[in-house]
């Protein structure tokens, strides 16, 4: 969100994740180029969650997966055939560059304020001026600074649904990412705040990358530039969304568009 | 006809039984707690002045004050939850957070309870043998301390880890995946929401030492006179009670003590809770 910082290209190649002996994700290559929205589409269990939590390494410290392949962020290849990075200060600095927003809102139970500031105060950020300006910087960004910055103390778990997970997104903006992963985040949101989310993607990507898994096929076509089909652990295809949507290639996506499935 | 309108009025039935009995029960407990209390402050009340609070005992404690038994009881106390609190606290977060589910932790936590399960005459037995003696502590308030510490470690790791446990795991993968480290996610996040409960358990532990005759009289002593010193024997309320009551010296200023012990569990349940709320308040 400022001068220094720019989106990133990733580059994935190859990438497999595993839970166990069960597998989510096989031999996947994907290339989302800097500065777009790329949206990932597909049925329950097609991999697009485990492909995404993947990129931030959540699901290989988290979750308890296996993940081989290469994924290269910018320049810095974050999964490589040799060694998954598993020290913690580089966990921590990459999960500062690649942020993420959750299904479901995840507030923590605390003031607005000090959800939005969590982040870069871990970061070692304590100056109270410098962390009001990121604050408000983060919540115009996610469209919600009219609406509460009269009452930044209120426990963020008080809000409605769809205003905690723009406070969620504002939160994750407020580390300076380069590149945003978002998990459905609308889904079971209202109207108004799956526009406000769409708005903010639409207007930031110029200097962050976002990464969006969606159930709404509708919301891929209104805000992604470029859109991949996942299917059982598989990506089917990738094209730019208005391609992919006019002129599937392939059989499984169109029964997919055609709402055969999923 | 018949079988519906039995139908119909058996549950009803069973649940004016069940209302009935689970009041009662209710009742009889409170009942309980009630008359025990009564029963002691009518007892004692009597027997309670501002110099019985603030005198030295004389004449074995037939007369004068219990000034040095409050003292040696707080000391006591105090030295246990120091001990007690970041023993169990460490532990609990190293079950909750660093084990997974296995036989190690399986063993662990039973060996926790059934540690929970021993009687206090044994843990003064054991502080006798290991603090008093093999450490050469001698009677003193360390090795009651101590020994009581390690008394309600059980109560103080069981009720923090299920603290820990109760705060849902989405707030540590949301404090991970904004840049903390684990133990980051664990020390700003998990341990405020866990606060109450980690609380809950030491005041519990607290009540426990506070109240403790057997492992104390083995471990800090009977002396009467006021401790300048850890490593100054020293008799507690709870023993200077039992001592007036069992060698018949005064039943007057036994009950008088029983009154002021009971009046310090109730303020400090009260303070530390107070405080607990003020504390969590201020985090969020």
């Amino acid at each position: 969100m400022n001068a220094e910082s720019g989106p990133d290209r990733i580059v994935a190649t190859g990438v497999s994740v595993r839970y166990g002996d069960r597998v989510a994700l096989q031999r996947t290559d994907l290339t989302v180029e800097a500065g777009t929205v790329h949206g990932i589409i597909g049925p329950a269990g097609s991999g697009k969650t485990s492909f995404l939590r993947t990129l931030n390494l959540m699901s290989v410290e988290l979750d308890g997966a296996q993940a081989d392949g290469s994924i290269c962020i910018g320049a810095d290849e974050i999964l490589s055939d040799e060694r998954v990075r598993r020290d913690p200060a580089s966990l921590s600095q990459l999960r500062r560059r690649v942020g993420i927003v959750f299904a479901t809102p995840q507030p923590l139970p605390r003031s607005i304020y000090e959800n939005v500031v969590y982040g870069p105060r871990i970061a070692g950020v304590s100056d109270r001026a410098t962390l009001d300006a990121i604050v408000e910087r983060a919540l115009r960004a996610a469209h919600m600074w009219e609406e509460v910055s009269d009452r930044l103390s209120l426990m963020a778990t008080r809000l409605s649904g769809g205003q905690q997970q723009r406070l969620c997104l504002a939160r994750t903006l407020a580390t300076n990412p380069r590149v945003v992963l978002l998990d459905e985040p609308c889904s079971g949101l209202d109207p108004i705040s799956t526009a406000r989310i769409e708005e903010t993607l639409r207007t930031l990507k110029s200097q962050i990358t976002f990464v969006l898994v969606t159930n709404s096929i509708y919301q891929a076509e209104r805000v992604a530039d470029q859109t991949s089909f996942f299917l059982m652990g598989e990506r089917i295809e990738t094209a730019a969304t208005v391609d992919l949507f006019a002129r599937p290639t392939r059989p499984e996506t169109r029964d997919y568009l055609d709402g055969r499935f999923g | 006809m018949v079988e519906e309108h039995r139908a119909s009025v058996a549950p009803r039935l069973a649940q004016q039984v069940a209302r009935v009995g689970l009041w009662g029960a209710t009742a009889l407990t409170v009942g309980i707690l009630v008359f025990i209390v009564v029963f002691v402050m009518q007892r004692g009340l009597g027997a309670i002045s501002w110099s019985f609070l603030t005198d030295a005992p004389q004449r074995s404690g037939a007369e004068g004050g219990i000034f040095p038994t409050i003292v040696s009881t707080l000391y006591v106390t105090l030295a246990a939850v120091v001990v007690a609190t970041p023993l169990g606290l460490g532990a609990a977060i190293y079950l909750a957070e660093y084990t997974t589910e296995g036989r190690l932790s399986g063993i662990i936590r039973r060996g926790t309870e059934s540690l929970a399960g021993i009687p206090s005459i044994i843990f003064g037995l054991f502080g006798f043998a290991f603090f008093v003696t093999a450490l050469g502590m001698g009677w003193s308030i360390l090795s009651g301390g101590l020994t009581l510490g390690v008394m309600i470690l059980p109560t103080v790791i069981r009720t923090s880890e299920e603290a820990l446990r109760a705060v849902p795991r989405e707030y540590r993968h949301v404090a991970q995946s904004l840049g903390a480290s684990k133990w980051d996610a664990i020390r700003s996040v998990v341990l405020p929401v866990a606060a109450p409960g980690v609380v809950t358990g030491i005041v519990l532990g607290i009540g426990r030492a506070i109240s403790e005759t057997a492992a104390v009289i083995f471990t800090a002593g009977v002396a009467l006179a006021t401790p300048r010193s850890p490593f100054d024997s020293a008799r507690t309320m709870s023993v200077h009670f039992y001592t007036l009551t069992m060698e018949g010296i005064s039943d007057e200023q036994a009950y008088g003590t029983a009154a002021v012990l009971v009046v310090t569990i109730l303020v400090i349940n009260l303070a530390a809770y107070t405080l607990m709320r003020r504390f969590t308040r201020s985090l969020r």
